[in-house]
């Protein structure tokens, strides 16, 4: 019992002394806060104590994040290099989708500036969507069809020159037979105006970039670079669509006849956009041109055809004046005379030269009435006194 | 006296990992609290008294060294040790659960004794955006750290028995 009482009394001074503590440090907060209360050798010594241990936790610290940050930006870097690897794969799609479109517009340009040219012919561009997988057949699928007025038999053609022709429509496509084909066969005959010699290109299975001219009279007048153009018999082509040239010629083996080998005008391995001609008519004629001038002799046809006007106007104002200044002088002469009467004639003379001519007026009395010389003579008669009876008679 | 270095020299260790190396992992200034792990895993495996002690000195420690409010850190390690000590008379003490669990409410209640503290103190916080934006980073470590601290502390007080009669 005195034991667990001493250990009671034992307990008790504990607590008290830890409220004590408490108390203290409690205190010691607001007294150090309003700097009441300060241990600046505690400090130091703590200080010393730990500094060493903190130097060397804060080099590894500062070791770790050197890591750290190394990783980081190594990570950055990578993360960096990722990206950039991705934005340079966009950008050499969009290169390339770029290049392709400017590639389109080019050739829809060239498409669309032949359409322009050739008002001939009613045109519908199309795409190449295919082409048939046989060899021995050259044959294009294009994306028109029927929907679009492409039928068949209907000539395909690019700016540069004839293609095919469509061999078989459907709905949105259509089939091209092409004009290297060995199957096709089109009225040709040769540009140069001095030769006009006709003939037949097929596709040659031997060399199927360079079809042939066959049917070609031997002594006929044909040469290497010659222009082909399709000639419009058959129906199918209209006339002058360029073929190609003539790149060589032959000699058949019966002798009577020669073959020419023809380099297309269109390439046939980069065909992507073409024409077709859904309706042809005559070429319309070409407009007006002056004719050539002399080179330094240089004139505007428009302002000589105004300068010629002016002219003519100046004449007839000055014609008009002679004719007035006639008649004061003829009415001057009958006043110093002492006549008053008038002939029929006179009387018309002053009628008439009293009115204002317009150059088709005057021209209309000349024809109807009287010359410009026989107006003359009148005047002229009449102005004589003497023969004024007959000049009244002959009137 | 070397078992007493030897508590020393892990107080030190532990303290200067704390200021030097774990305030690197922060977020806006708050990171792990080492002293408060162990003085809280004392508090558990020693009861109350020891953990008042130890509260004492750590706290003193921190205090002494870190500029802060004198007395502040010594208070709070204090009355978490009474608190957590006198909780945990009834528990299995030595379960390793059991620090794991306490890091939070020991870090909460750090934290508001230093607020109230400030508070009396005149200094104003934003109690609102430290309970949404900077307290759990910091409670995230306790919990993280929480069992390796208390497995270092349980390490030494059998060590300190064993070989010193201690405790």
């Amino acid at each position: 019992m005195n034991k667990k009482g001493n250990q009671d009394k034992h307990n008790g001074k504990k607590i008290i002394a830890l409220i004590f503590v408490f108390i203290s440090v409690f205190c010691s907060v607001f007294f150090a806060s309003r700097g009441r209360f300060a241990t600046p050798n505690a400090d130091n010594t703590a200080m010393t104590i730990l500094s060493p241990f903190q130097r060397v936790f804060a080099w590894v610290g500062n070791q770790i994040t050197f890591v750290r940050n190394t990783v980081d930006e190594m990570s950055q870097i990578h993360e960096q290099n990722k990206l950039l690897r991705d934005e340079v794969e966009i950008l050499r799609a969009q290169n390339l989708n770029a290049s392709e479109y400017a590639s389109e517009n080019q050739r829809l340009r060239n498409l669309l500036g032949y359409k322009q040219s050739a008002l001939q012919f009613d045109l519908v561009a199309a795409s190449v969507i295919g082409r048939e997988s046989a060899t021995w057949s050259s044959i294009i699928i294009i994306n028109r069809g029927t929907l679009d007025g492409v039928a068949n038999n209907m000539p395909v053609v690019t700016e540069l020159g004839l293609v095919g022709h469509v061999m078989e429509s459907n709905f949105n496509t259509a089939k091209v037979q092409l004009l290297i084909d060995p199957r096709s066969a089109v009225g040709t005959l040769v540009q140069r105006p001095e030769s006009r010699v006709a003939g037949i290109v097929e596709g040659n299975n031997k060399n199927p970039n360079h079809p042939r001219m066959v049917n070609i009279p031997k002594d006929s007048d044909v040469l290497v670079n010659d222009m082909i153009v399709t000639s419009g018999f058959g129906g199918v082509y209209p006339k002058g669509l360029i073929v190609g040239k003539i790149v060589a010629i032959h000699n058949e083996e019966g002798g009577l006849l020669k073959y020419a080998e023809i380099e297309t005008a269109v390439n046939f391995q980069k065909l992507e956009d073409v024409a077709v001609i859904v309706a042809s008519r005559e070429a319309p004629p070409a407009p007006i041109q002056a004719p050539p001038q002399t080179p330094g002799t240089e004139t505007n046809p428009y302002e000589t055809m105004e300068k010629l006007q002016d002219t003519q106007q100046k004449i007839i104002d000055a014609h008009q004046e002679v004719l007035n200044n006639q008649q004061q002088q003829l009415e001057q002469a009958r006043q110093d005379a002492g006549l008053n009467t008038q002939t029929p004639a006179q009387k018309n003379y002053y009628d008439d030269s009293q009115n204002n001519y317009t150059q088709e007026d005057y021209y209309d009395d000349g024809q109807n009435n009287y010359t410009q010389e026989d107006y003359y003579d009148d005047s002229q008669n009449n102005y004589s006194n003497e023969n004024y009876d007959d000049s009244q008679e002959n009137y | 006296m070397r078992v007493i270095v030897l508590w020393a020299l892990v107080i030190v260790l532990c303290y200067s990992l704390q200021t030097s190396l774990l305030s690197f992992i922060n977020v806006n200034g708050f990171s792990a609290n080492l002293m408060l792990l162990m003085t809280v895993s004392i508090a558990i495996m020693r009861g109350h008294r020891f953990g008042v002690f130890f509260g004492f000195i750590v706290g003193l420690l921190q205090d002494l060294t870190s500029g802060n409010f004198f007395g502040l850190a010594t208070f709070s390690y204090m009355t978490i040790a009474l608190l957590f000590g006198n909780f945990s008379s009834n528990l299995f003490r030595e379960q390793a659960l059991l620090p794991v669990i306490s890091a939070v409410p020991a870090l909460a209640l750090h934290y508001l004794i230093t607020i109230v503290f400030l508070f009396l103190l005149g200094f104003p916080i934003d109690l609102v955006n430290f309970i949404r934006n900077d307290f759990w980073p910091p409670a995230i470590m306790q919990v993280i750290l929480a069992w390796p601290m208390h497995r270092i502390v349980y390490l030494l007080c059998e060590y300190s028995k064993e070989n010193f009669n201690l405790f």
